[in-house]
């Protein structure tokens, strides 16, 4: 039966370190287009506005957990 | 951003329903919980011995897996508001002197054309399925008397009939 206690490899932490960077560089890449979009067509709409805080704030918080965690494994 | 003429209002705007966004939602959503949930469910209480041992911070295995889950996280959080974009941004908008039409598709592909008044010949709504009916929207589409290429048409806008009705008016503003 599957567990996940029950894998046993291992990975380099760099592994991880590369992954990570990765996908931040992506995330800081994609956060540039979608906030110039939203400011430049819709700027002072509200929906833009409550979109731009609810995604910036959760996305602070996903990467903040992912670092903590690539910290972790190295 | 639009440009509009001197002097010229903006009488009413015109999104796509929010229940077309609700496929992007419950994917994220399921996104989120299948993958924990099938974990958990393959042995509760292995599961939570591996938690608890992951809290320790004693199993490297278990934050392999809570990091590959929070990169799956990232990238379904990202694409939602991808998706989102591209849904906000398709709007029409009815002034006192025309309608303009704004297509958003995708990141690097935006349209913007517009109709004066006097070009419109007939408009047309098409409600289709029990959820349309329900909620209120349905396929908006303005035709001129020309060619095809010249029609307006959103599918699946918000209160399509108002829509329909303050065009029609042309110029009168609806209060808010």
């Amino acid at each position: 039966m599957f567990s996940p206690s029950s894998l046993s490899f291992s990975v380099p932490s760099l592994v991880f370190w590369v992954l990570f960077l990765c996908a931040l560089l992506f995330a800081i890449v994609v956060t540039i287009i979608l906030f110039y979009h939203w400011m430049r067509y819709g700027k002072s709409d509200h929906g833009t506005i409550a979109a731009e805080v609810i995604y910036a704030v959760v996305l602070a918080i996903l990467v903040f957990i992912l670092f903590g965690i690539t910290s972790q494994l190295s | 951003m639009i440009d509009l003429s001197l002097g010229e209002q903006i009488v009413y705007r015109i999104r796509r329903h929010w229940f077309i966004f609700l496929g992007p939602v419950l994917f994220t959503v399921l996104g989120v919980i299948v993958p924990p949930a099938l974990v958990f469910s393959v042995s509760v209480p292995q599961a939570l011995s591996d938690f608890s041992i992951m809290v320790n911070g004693a199993d490297a295995t278990n934050l392999m897996l809570m990091f590959v889950y929070f990169l799956w996280l990232l990238f379904l959080w990202i694409g939602l508001f991808i998706r989102w974009t591209d849904y906000y941004l398709d709007v029409w908008y009815v002034t006192d002197r025309r309608v303009i039409e704004i297509e958003q598709h995708g990141f690097f592909n935006r349209h913007v054309s517009s109709m004066p008044f006097d070009k419109i010949q007939d408009i047309t709504i098409e409600t289709k399925g029990i959820f349309a009916t329900l909620l209120n929207f349905g396929d908006l589409k303005v035709e001129t008397a020309g060619d095809k290429e010249g029609n307006f048409m959103l599918p699946h806008a918000t209160r399509p009939h108002k829509a329909k009705e303050i065009i029609l008016r042309g110029r009168t503003p609806i209060p808010r």
